[in-house]
């Protein structure tokens, strides 16, 4: 287990499920200023906090980000391969970048925006994440898609269900997530792609899939995994303290980004912090 | 303490006329064999036709569980247990329904399972156990609400008030000791499923209490109502209900104030 604080921050990027599914179109922002600005804002507020902020996208995405020119320390143009996979997987993108990270980092989603950085009781954590996701009904259907099509695909969902059974449905949200512990999130991520892949394939010849399978092999199974190694993360949000006092940031989750006292005010503030890039966002977007 | 746990899955389609759960199958042996001596899942091939046979709706369409006439009213259920006591080595037979699906709750806390069902054992001190059927909002299901007049009047000879107000026993879970006791009383049950009369519809052979017919549940409970009054088992068994049917030692709930049992003679 790695023991040193968290100073990277990574993004990362995947266009196929933006380019093939109109609904996910600017990541379902209003507008393509409002997307580019979601990102300028996240990107740049991340840089005054950590020494590396670095980038995991594909090509199609970094001729996209490429004209804002983000103080990115490092950009990798690694996710061509990704291409396999079926445009409903859309966190797999996430998951490969845990997988190939080597020292204590956080991931953030391009919709949220750390305004103070990490607090020091966070900068040590082995687990970071957002907050749980309890109550929602989706994952309880996951869980019995689970056993209906993919039984015995995910030893780590196997071995929850015979622990917990279908009762106790869990999931956290990943709109953060990092840690320092290095060999824990990379043995997730290795499961979490394991089971990507059979889902992929299974997407070939059954297509029902259900809209939130992202969230499942991505939210849920780490939650499961977390259960089962009695592993206890550092929450962002605590319960469902929104915002956490502790921890001043703004996820502009899933729909909320299509409010437009949210959209208005994203882009309010980028033309208050950051004025030439506004400008910039304004141009390119036109 | 061997455990030996089993249940029947339908399959549905051409093969019976229940749900199809066999996508349950692999789950179940996997999950509970990581924590009991055996496991079999049974399937209507293992089920002779007589115990899985159909009822016509017109006649035996039962209210509290529709299409269960498809399916014989679960006969298969005494028929399988019976067959598992005489074919297995283990010292005790756990039978508990497949469809973990419509009730979450069954998988609850499988890890402690041995602990759990040594523990009903033990506490209740007898050769058989299953806990009292818990309703929703602490209202306690009588005998009398799913019970038809007809079952008492042939397995113990008539009515008593003490009789309609006992509380229910839930048969989706079965604890068996390997016993000459219990054999013979599964043999029993599985004889008694074979009186048609006992599961029609006529509404003339029910009393006044009777609300919805719990069929093969309904004939043992009239049978172990008939076993404390004739002394074989305890008066007040099996002693335990368990909340949401979620069965654990600590959900089990100890009940008292239960009527005290006369004989109909």
């Amino acid at each position: 287990m790695n023991n040193t604080k968290i100073n990277k921050a990574v993004y990362s990027f995947w266009t196929k499920p933006y380019r093939e599914h109109e609904w996910k179109a600017m990541g379902e922002f209003r507008s393509e200023e409002s997307f580019l600005s979601s990102w300028a804002l996240s990107v740049m507020y991340a840089k005054k906090h950590f020494e590396k902020v670095e980038l995991y996208i594909d090509k199609e995405g970094w001729e996209m980000l490429e004209p804002l020119n983000l103080p990115f320390t490092k950009v990798h143009v690694t996710f061509e391969d990704l291409d396999k996979y079926h445009n409903e997987l859309w966190s797999i993108s996430k998951i490969y970048t845990y997988l190939l990270q080597d020292e204590p980092f956080i991931h953030l989603d391009s919709d949220v925006y750390l305004w103070v950085g990490l607090p020091e009781k966070y900068q040590n954590s082995e687990i970071i994440l957002q907050n749980p996701e309890n109550g929602y009904g989706f994952y309880k259907d996951m869980l019995v898609d689970y056993i209906d099509r993919f039984w015995g695909s995910s030893d780590v969902i196997d071995d929850f269900i015979a622990k917990n059974g279908i009762s106790k449905v869990i999931a956290f949200n990943c709109g953060v997530f990092g840690g320092t512990n290095i060999d824990l999130i990379k043995e997730y991520a290795k499961k979490s792609i394991d089971f990507a892949d059979v889902i992929n394939e299974k997407l070939k010849s059954d297509p029902a899939v259900k809209y939130c399978i992202p969230c499942f092999f991505e939210q849920s199974l780490l939650a499961m995994m977390l259960d089962l190694n009695n592993t206890f993360p550092s929450l962002v949000m605590e319960g469902n303290e929104f915002p956490n006092p502790r921890f001043p940031y703004t996820h502009l989750a899933a729909g909320a980004k299509k409010a437009e006292k949210a959209d208005a005010a994203l882009k309010r503030r980028i033309r208050k912090d950051y004025p030439a890039m506004a400008n910039l966002i304004k141009e390119i977007a036109k | 303490m061997k455990i030996h746990y089993i249940t029947y899955i339908s399959q549905g389609g051409d093969i019976d006329k229940g749900a199809d759960l066999s996508r349950l199958k692999r789950p179940l042996e996997d999950i509970f064999s990581r924590y009991l001596d055996r496991v079999t899942i049974y399937e209507s091939k293992d089920v002779p036709y007589e115990y899985r046979k159909e009822y016509d709706s017109e006649n035996y369409e039962c209210e509290a569980n529709p299409g269960y006439h498809n399916l014989g009213f679960a006969a298969f259920k005494p028929y399988l247990i019976l067959k598992t006591l005489d074919e297995t080595d283990c010292d005790v037979v756990y039978w508990r329904d497949a469809n973990f699906i419509k009730y979450n709750t069954y998988l609850n806390h499988i890890p402690d399972i041995r602990e759990t069902i040594e523990y009903a054992l033990s506490e209740a001190g007898t050769d058989i156990f299953l806990p009292f059927e818990l309703r929703k909002h602490d209202i306690w299901r009588k005998m009398g609400m799913s019970c038809p007049s007809i079952m008492f009047d042939s397995i113990l000879g008539g009515i008593l008030d003490c009789y309609i107000e006992y509380h229910e026993i839930n048969n989706g879970l079965i604890l068996l000791k390997n016993t000459e006791y219990s054999r013979n009383l599964v043999r029993e049950w599985l004889e008694n499923m074979s009186n048609v009369d006992f599961f029609s519809n006529k509404k003339e052979s029910r009393h006044h209490n009777f609300i919805k017919h719990s069929s093969d549940q309904s004939v043992l409970n009239v049978m172990l109502l008939r076993e404390m009054i004739e002394g074989r088992l305890p008066e007040g068994f099996p002693f335990f209900g368990f909340l949401e049917r979620d069965f654990h030692k600590s959900t089990l709930e100890k009940i008292d104030n239960l009527p005290h049992l006369r004989s109909y003679e």
